[in-house]
């Protein structure tokens, strides 16, 4: 199904007003879209204006989400076809919308004395929905739990202490009940926006939680001497697996590894590859994605703009591709991945394949930090 | 151009798909020696007089705790006098966070600061109250929690109530003596430190100011000049929103000049202006070395922070007033405004004119 690109951007953007979403399928009937049609979910500036996008394989807008604010990362539930754009930290709004457009969106506010960190993620069962939060007077990580189940509204339910400070990226292991939470170490607080409050005492961790209690099921942390490398990011290989992406808050001159491995019960294991490679990233992954087989993982610095690939199984570094203030980085399928970055573009790339520019860089558009697959 | 494994299979196309993601931009001429003509006419400079002014707090802190005859006032002023200056002086390369200042915490360990939760008071009031006589020990300080190590302790020791430097002070506590002279040691072994790193012979100073293939830190004049230009940007986004905006609130009523950058000293627009007259050296610096064509960039970014500080002159002190009434507080605000247009400027033109992209997912990380 085409449409003209120009003439739904007009229309998406009459409709889009605050907390309604616009799309495309709308007239038709979202049965008429295809499964096919909404595959990849991201968030961009567009314009001057913030918005979370439902995008096709092409790349194409689908739907359109306007944010009161500069969005970050997405809470998924592809089963029911959902999801929730969290604002980027310190975000005081979380918008649960219908990546098909069949319903109106949801405002989630905050908490009181919480704000969210970016990322969330569903059970399974699309019962609850957990987000990483900031509890900034008391300088506490925690997790929020919202009932997603149908007439729940995201009601607030409760919250896990996420078991260290500043949680940013959380995920759902293979399990499909426990929760690991990549706890960056850095102490926040909104009033000073993102600056960090406790570079000489950080101590970053993953924390494994029960999903169903909050229970701390494990909690892991690198080497007393790396306790400013900040584990922010993360993704599941096919071996159940957690990889982990780091920012370095150390000076530059060191360049300690950046990107890691942890199997449950074991010690983490850290892969820096080809010392040019682990420089060319200047001390910061924004986002880590595993490809559809979970068998390469994908890095991205877009203070480096570049994207290194790892062998899920070895460590092995397989290369990388120049994308400047590439971040963006979503699995592909059947391999490879799609990439996007603060310029408006988005390409295909992948570890043996040359870069395939999708939509070239465009005047006033930014994709932001992370693009996931539905 | 840099691409791995990508290069060998089509190098061209790569090249194509890069520029179509943007990265298509002309890499300025910049003078070979940008990193030393930035080091040389401002951080050697800046952070000798860092060192200098730590040098006489200490000597001013010792005249105030001997105890001998005399009028103690003149003594406090001029105590007082040296930890304006201090303040002052640390403004000057409080941005300059890279390198040196970043390494061994050093940038906590001479001012943790902000500090919502109020650690440095609360640390301080506890090492004066148990009276630790180790703490006072040569170099002591330096292994213990940073907040009790650097400039905002030293503030409060001097400025609280009953502070060593108070008029209404007796005769000045012994061990709050003591424990404000070792701070004072620390920043000034710190400051040298400082200024030894960055000098000609300094392991940092080299790196800066003569980049290459083989060096660890900077490979080319355009990483030196993204280190310098990032530095700035920084700076005057940390000047309006972390010194002025939680200062000047939502509204005058929400005003909360206790969240002031020494506050407790008075110094906490002197300050703001001395950091902003580093930055304004920094740009017009700057300017000087971009072609002719481009120069504008740079001027217009110094003198928009020119702005900036006479707006901060027009708010007048101390900022307790300034925040919360008029005419300070709209002053103050305007100062705000024109900081976020001086940083525009140096994201958006400045930047580009060294050829140094601020990329939207790089510029502040997530």
């Amino acid at each position: 199904m085409e449409i003209d690109r120009r003439r739904f951007l007009a229309w998406a953007a009459a409709l889009a007003t605050p907390g309604l979403a616009a799309a495309e399928g709308a007239a038709a009937g979202p049965a008429a879209m295809g499964r096919d049609a909404v595959d990849y979910i991201t968030a961009r500036r567009r314009a001057g204006a913030y918005e979370a996008v439902v995008l096709d394989a092409q790349g194409r807008d689908r739907l359109v989400v306007p944010l009161p604010d500069r969005g970050h990362s997405f809470a998924l539930d592809a089963a029911r076809g959902r999801a929730v754009a969290f604002g980027r930290q310190p975000g005081f709004f979380a918008v649960a919308f219908d990546v098909r457009g069949a319903r109106p969106a949801q405002r989630l506010p905050a908490e009181a004395g919480r704000h969210f960190f970016g990322h969330g993620v569903y059970l399974p069962d699309g019962s609850l929905m957990y987000a990483t939060e900031n509890d900034y007077e008391a300088g506490r990580g925690v997790l929020g739990v919202y009932d997603a189940s149908p007439g729940g509204g995201y009601r607030r339910v409760g919250e896990f202490n996420s078991g260290g400070i500043g949680p940013h990226e959380v995920v759902l292991m293979p399990d499909g009940r426990t929760l690991c939470v990549a706890n960056g170490g850095i102490l926040t607080h909104p009033d000073y926006g993102k600056l960090e409050l406790n570079l000489d005492t950080m101590r970053p961790s993953l924390a494994y939680l029960d999903a169903a209690d909050g229970r701390l099921l494990e909690r892991v942390e690198l080497p007393a001497e790396l306790h400013q490398l900040s584990i922010r990011h993360l993704a599941l290989a096919a071996d159940g697996s957690v990889w982990f992406g780091c920012q370095y808050m150390g000076p530059a001159g060191e360049r300690p590894a950046l990107v890691g491995r942890h199997r449950r019960g074991r010690a983490p294991a850290l892969h820096g590859g080809p010392a040019e490679v682990l420089r060319g990233m200047r001390n910061y992954v924004g986002s880590v994605a595993a490809d559809a087989a979970g068998a390469v993982i994908a890095t991205s610095s877009p203070v480096g703009g570049r994207i290194v690939y790892w062998d899920a199984a070895s460590g092995n570094c397989l290369g990388s591709t120049e994308l400047p203030d590439g971040c963006g980085v979503a699995p592909r399928a059947p391999g490879g991945f799609l990439a996007s970055n603060g310029l408006g573009a988005m390409a295909r790339v992948g570890p043996d394949e040359a870069v395939d520019v999708l939509r070239p860089a465009e005047s006033g558009l930014a994709w932001d930090n992370h693009f996931r697959r539905l | 151009m840099r691409i791995f494994r990508n290069t060998c299979r089509a190098f061209a196309a790569a090249c194509l798909a890069v520029a179509a993601a943007g990265a298509a931009r002309a890499q300025p001429a910049l003078p070979a020696d940008l990193g030393a003509r930035v080091a040389e006419a401002y951080a050697r400079p800046a952070f000798d007089r860092l060192r200098e002014a730590a040098g006489r707090m200490e000597d001013a802190l010792r005249a105030v705790c001997q105890a001998g005859a005399g009028d103690a006032a003149p003594r406090r002023a001029a105590a007082s006098e040296a930890f304006g200056a201090l303040a002052r002086a640390w403004a000057g390369v409080e941005f300059l966070r890279f390198g040196p200042l970043v390494q061994g915490n050093r940038y906590e360990r001479l001012a943790f600061w902000p500090d919502p939760r109020g650690v440095v008071l609360r640390q301080v009031q506890e090492a004066l109250a148990r009276r630790d006589q180790a703490l006072l020990a040569p170099g002591a300080l330096a292994a213990r929690s940073v907040a009790l190590q650097g400039l905002p302790a030293l503030e409060f020791v001097l400025y609280r109530d009953d502070g060593l430097l108070q008029a209404g002070a007796a005769a000045p506590d012994a061990y709050a003596c003591g424990y404000a002279r070792a701070v004072a040691a620390n920043v000034s072994t710190l400051s040298a430190e400082l200024a030894q790193a960055w000098s000609a012979r300094g392991d940092f100073g080299v790196q800066f100011t003569s980049p290459g293939p083989s060096r660890e830190l900077y490979r080319n004049t355009q990483e030196v000049a993204a280190e310098t230009v990032k530095a700035l940007s920084t700076g005057l986004q940390f000047a309006r929103d972390v010194k002025l905006l939680p200062v000047l609130g939502a509204s005058a009523a929400e005003a909360r000049p206790r969240r002031a950058a020494f506050w407790r000293s008075g110094q906490s627009v002197a300050t703001l202006d001395a950091g902003l007259a580093g930055q304004q050296a920094l740009a017009g610096l700057l300017a000087r070395m971009l072609p002719a064509d481009a120069r504008w960039s740079g001027e217009t970014a110094r003198d928009e922070i020119g702005r900036a500080r006479q707006a901060l002159a027009d708010a007048g002190a101390p900022i307790e007033q300034a925040a919360a009434e008029s005419p300070g507080r709209p002053a103050l605000a305007l100062a705000a405004l024109i900081l976020k247009n001086a940083k525009d400027i140096v994201d958006q033109d400045l930047a580009a004119a060294l050829g140094v992209t601020i990329g939207f997912n790089a510029l502040d990380g997530d």
